[in-house]
């Protein structure tokens, strides 16, 4: 009966949402410095308060394209190994119960499926809920582009 | 609250206690070092902590901590009175009470339950023993050292103690005041008569609260007279000085035995007192005759203002108090929390810059203000930074004393050398490398450094070298633990891996001597045959390697049997500062650690002696008619290229494809290019336009280097390295990252990454190019690889043989006249020595040697013991490879096995059976 609350945001046309627990910030500190040669998943690096974090841009990393950054960017700080995902716009929390989460459907699409950890069906579209723990998860397979 | 309030005072009482004790640990072996000589300052250091430590801890009630360190403060009191020297028996004692102490504190409300009576007794001890030797000295039964309870009958005695405790402390400041008085009173100042004077005065007052009556009589005359030379104390003669001198021992005198001091006889010491007092000018005396029931502070105040009335008197050579600077203690999280506000402010204060600057025009008194808050934002933020670096010698200092005690528990002597203790290093880092260190120094004492005699049959010297050393290199801080001791024997240690069943016999023979010894490190490996105190316990390097790599360091360990072994552990930057040149590509910045800088080249266009030149597609700079291969870092990061106009500092974009495209306009004048007559407008002078002045860094990788363009050079900035998440650490060209003075990231380029990137074909860049990839390659197939090189040869001449290359020591040419035969054994002169020579037949089922050459070869397997020769006929190859030798039941003793090398079926040797072998076979020389 665990009651899961999560930050929800939108990347094209989902609404998608990461757990609560493994945010640790919401900031718009978006003075990106740009890394180059990194996978192109990676924005950059920002000083949050005196330490660097690695920010991902959300929409690439589970398979869309590069987002502009605007008004209404937000930076989501992962707890777990200084990460921060760019995403569009922040939206409501949602809550939702453990039973009430499914295994995602097959045709999520043009997500990358291994980074969703379940979907939502709110009243008018789905939640789908992606797995912070996957998506800072290195690939290593990164090969340069010369 | 009352609870939490005296619980706070506990915990900066076990607080300042440890520092107390961590502070004086140093100044003890010192002490003890230099036991015929000793210096006062440091006795006193001493003593004032254990006494501090006493009285604190006799005022919360922990009786058994008071005990003991009164215990101690009493052979201190005795060591600096020189009635006993501190030699090291008699520290012995000492050193195991501090350490009781320590771990009292460590716990300090249940100290009380810990046993310290051993202690205690062995510290009681070192007193009884030179009693014993001196009669001088009466038994002094009334200090309460010893562990019976308190009984009604004593409960006088404790005001008695407490008067003696109080006094001796006091006295314990005067002291060096004190040596003066007899050997310079010149040197005395106003300042000191004061404190003498207070001290005596306490004394008076406290002697007659508990009639001593001898005590008070010389207490008074002293204060008075002290009273009075407070205010002349240039004017003070030597026969004065001897006077006061002579009372102030006998104050001493009476003190050592308070209870019969009534019985003492000091009318010569009165006597000479009312003389001087007689004899003094009267004029300054008369506040001094304060009566002693008052306050104590009065006269002590009236008289400061006395002195400053006279305003003259400067105090020039106080007494040394302490040499340690003042210091607070700040919790780990509140420095944190500041460096990170820190940073924030730099970032307000950016911006705050930023607005300012529209309003600054229409009043520039702002100009100063903003630059006044400049500084001190950047000031306080390099300052809590430095906050948290701590200079490793604080670690190291420690080590002293480990290495003290273990030495003489095991017998040994050992000097410790330690170089680099003001490199600074986090202090996280510093305190996780406090274990590791400890153990490798154990280690190193107990199964690195021999005994004396055996050192000394080795032909060392009978002290061994323990060497600790930090320093900076190759942005990275290496400490290296070295000893010459009799280092670790691969063969031995292959032994026990093989039986403690962390290697298989198979795997092991291919090993290298290195790689041998560098099974120690495998978890749960000791090779000790028994458990000692000191280490051996099973958890062993593997430790220490985890703890290293925990910080991100990395462990290496080298060894030569009966040399020494030498561990080097290296630090990675993070949170080292290190100073940095700051480069502008495009719009970004980036840091280039100094150590790699070299030089920096201006190169204006039009300058003859230093030109950009093509190559092919190459650019190339002449530098000292050297070719300076040139890496634009733009063109290796693919950013697109900026200048900046001197005029209004805005960054424009550069057409321009290669750097060296600078020079060709600026020689072809009439060029059609339509960017050169926009650039004509900018300048009036194409020669020195400075958008064709190139910026090249010149960086050193090894013993080459190479010039990096770059857009822009900015100014030196000390940095603080940040690590890289693992999504970032595939790209080569950066060590990491830093955070710049206004809050931007900024990245840390990488000399050999960009050299790397830029296909640079320099061998150093290949190899370290290499090394790394070969470290990737090992991480990802773990030990799987098992590539060596081995020498071929051959005895007899069809049939081949290998050995490693880790197993020789030397290979030589020799001819048949260079043997020797006696019996039917041939030796040979080697190194000065005659060593057997063994033909391979002797030992092994193969065919003989051809004897009949003109000359032939002599291989020497490395050994430690003796040094034999085998002939080898001819020598095939040194080659590297990776083969599965096969040993089965019917491989004779000697071989590792056979393989098949270069279509040749080879025998592999195995020195050690071979070895033992030719032992067996030569008889012993």
């Amino acid at each position: 009966m665990a009651i899961s609350q999560f930050i929800t945001f939108n990347i094209m046309d989902h609404l998608v949402g990461i757990d609560i627990k493994d945010v640790r910030e919401i900031n718009r500190i978006l003075e990106i410095t740009p890394v180059q040669h990194a996978p192109d998943y990676v924005r950059g690096l920002i000083n949050l308060r005196g330490n660097t974090v690695t920010v991902f841009d959300l929409a690439v990393r589970i398979g869309f394209g590069k987002r502009d950054i605007t008004e209404e960017s937000h930076n989501i700080i992962l707890k777990k190994d200084a990460v921060g995902l760019i995403v569009d716009n922040i939206g409501d929390v949602i809550e939702a119960d453990e039973n009430e989460i499914e295994i995602p459907p097959a045709n999520l699409k043009g997500m990358k499926s291994r980074f969703v950890e379940g979907v939502k069906k709110l009243n008018e579209n789905l939640l789908v809920i992606l797995s912070a723990s996957k998506i800072i998860e290195y690939d290593g397979v990164y090969k340069e582009k010369d | 609250m009352d609870e939490i309030h005296s619980k706070n005072i506990i915990s900066e009482f076990v607080a300042e206690s440890s520092d107390h004790l961590e502070s004086i640990e140093p100044d003890l072996l010192i002490l003890e070092q230099h036991c015929d000589q000793i210096d006062y300052n440091i006795i006193n250091r001493i003593f004032r902590a254990m006494h501090s430590i006493k009285g604190a801890s006799s005022f919360f009630g922990f009786d058994a901590l008071t005990r003991l360190s009164h215990a101690m403060e009493n052979v201190f009191m005795k060591f600096r009175d020189g009635e006993l020297t501190p030699d090291p028996d008699r520290m012995d004692p000492i050193f195991q009470g501090i350490d009781k102490v320590r771990l009292m504190l460590s716990d300090v409300h249940s100290s009380n339950q810990i046993p310290c009576d051993e202690e205690i007794r062995k510290i009681n001890a070192i007193l009884e023993k030179e009693m014993s030797n001196d009669q001088i000295v009466p038994a002094k039964d009334d200090i309460p050292v010893t562990s019976e309870p308190v009984s009604d009958e004593s409960r006088d005695d404790s005001v008695v103690n407490d008067l003696i405790n109080e006094t001796m402390d006091r006295i314990a400041e005067i002291n060096p005041i004190f040596i003066s008085l007899k050997n310079n009173p010149h040197d005395i100042s106003t300042d000191d008569y004061k404190a003498l004077y207070k001290t005596v005065h306490h004394i008076k007052v406290g002697a007659r609260f508990l009639n001593f009556r001898q005590l008070y009589e010389l207490g008074k005359r002293l204060e008075i007279v002290f009273g009075r030379f407070r205010q002349m104390a240039d004017l003070v003669r030597k026969d004065q000085a001897d006077i006061l001198f002579d009372g102030l021992s006998k104050v001493l005198e009476l003190f050592d035995n308070i209870h019969c001091s009534n019985d003492i006889d000091c009318q010569k010491e009165l006597l000479k007192l009312d003389f001087l007092i007689d004899e003094m000018p009267k004029n300054v005396s008369v506040e001094t005759k304060a009566e002693p029931s008052d306050e104590r502070k009065t006269p002590i105040i009236s008289k400061t203002t006395a002195l400053s009335n006279t305003g003259k008197l400067a105090p020039n050579n106080k007494p040394e108090k302490s040499t340690s600077p003042e210091t607070i203690r700040v919790s780990v999280t509140v420095i944190d929390s500041l460096m990170n506000l820190a940073g924030e402010l730099v970032l307000g204060r950016n911006q705050l810059r930023q607005e300012l600057e529209t309003v600054v025009r229409s009043n520039p008194k702002l100009n100063t203000i903003i630059q006044n808050v400049d500084a001190v934002t950047s000031e306080i933020q390099e300052d809590i930074m430095k906050m948290r670096m701590q200079p490793v010698g604080n670690l190291f200092n420690k080590f002293s004393r480990i290495v003290r005690d273990i030495a003489r528990q095991l017998s040994k002597e050992v000097e410790l050398i330690i170089e680099g203790k003001d490199v600074e290093l986090d202090k996280t880092m510093l305190e996780g490398l406090s274990d590791p260190l400890t153990h490798l120094i154990r280690n190193s004492l107990d199964h690195g450094i021999e005994l004396p005699a055996q050192r000394e049959k080795n032909g060392k010297s009978k002290v061994g070298k323990l060497q600790v050393s930090t320093f900076h290199e190759g942005g990275q801080v290496n400490i290296i633990v070295k000893d010459d001791g009799k280092g670790i024997d691969p063969e031995v240690i292959l032994k026990k891996a093989i039986e403690s069943g962390n290697i298989s016999a198979d795997r092991a023979a291919y090993l290298s001597d290195s790689e041998k010894i560098n099974l120690i490190m495998l978890p749960g490996f000791s090779t000790a045959e028994s458990i000692t105190d000191i280490s051996g316990r099973g958890v062993g390097m593997d430790v220490v390697k985890t703890n290293i790599e925990a910080l991100g360091g990395q462990l290496e360990l080298e060894s030569k049997p009966g040399k020494g072994t030498t561990i080097r552990i290296r630090l990675p930057l993070t949170l080292a500062i290190i100073p940095s040149l700051i480069v502008g590509s495009g719009d970004l910045r980036f840091a280039i650690p100094q150590v790699n800088v070299q030089e920096l080249f201006l190169i204006r266009v039009g300058e003859k002696s230093r030109k950009i030149e093509k190559i092919g597609d190459a650019e190339v700079l002449r530098v000292r008619e050297r070719l300076l291969p040139l890496v634009n870092l733009s063109d290796v990061l693919g950013i697109e290229k900026k200048y900046y106009t001197p005029l209004t500092n805005e960054p424009m974009a550069d057409r321009r494809l290669k750097s060296d495209d600078r020079r060709n306009e600026s020689i072809g004048a009439e060029s059609e290019d339509p960017d050169s007559t926009e650039r004509r407008k900018l300048s009036n002078d194409r020669r020195s336009s400075w958008r064709n002045d190139v910026n090249v860094v010149v960086l050193k990788i090894g013993n080459n280097s190479f010039g990096l363009i770059v857009d822009r050079l900015y100014d030196n900035e000390e940095i603080v390295v940040k690590p890289l998440s693992t999504h970032i650490k595939d790209c080569r060209c950066f060590a990491g990252a830093t955070i710049m003075g206004d809050g931007r990231v900024a990245m840390i380029l990488d000399a050999v990454g960009i050299a790397e990137c830029a296909k640079l074909n320099f061998t150093e860049v290949n190899r370290e190019a290499h090394r790394r990839n070969a470290i990737e390659e090992r991480k990802k197939q773990g030990r799987k690889g098992n590539f060596e090189s081995i020498l071929l040869f051959n005895s007899a001449e069809n049939e081949h043989f290998a050995l490693t290359l880790e197993a020789i020591s030397r290979l030589e040419l020799i001819k048949p006249d260079d043997i020797y035969r006696i019996g039917k054994r041939d030796f040979i002169a080697y190194l000065n020595e005659s060593i057997p020579l063994v033909y391979l037949e002797d030992i092994l089922p193969v065919k003989p040697f051809p004897k009949d050459m003109e000359q032939y070869f002599m291989l020497v397997p490395k050994t430690n013991i003796d040094s034999v020769g085998i002939a080898v006929s001819n020598i095939m190859d040194t080659i590297d490879v990776n083969v599965d030798v096969k040993h089965d039941k019917t491989t004779p003793q000697g071989l590792l096995g056979t393989a098949f090398v270069n279509g040749n079926l080879t025998m592999f040797l195995n020195t050690v059976e071979l070895l033992e072998l030719i032992y067996e076979h030569v008889p012993a020389l």
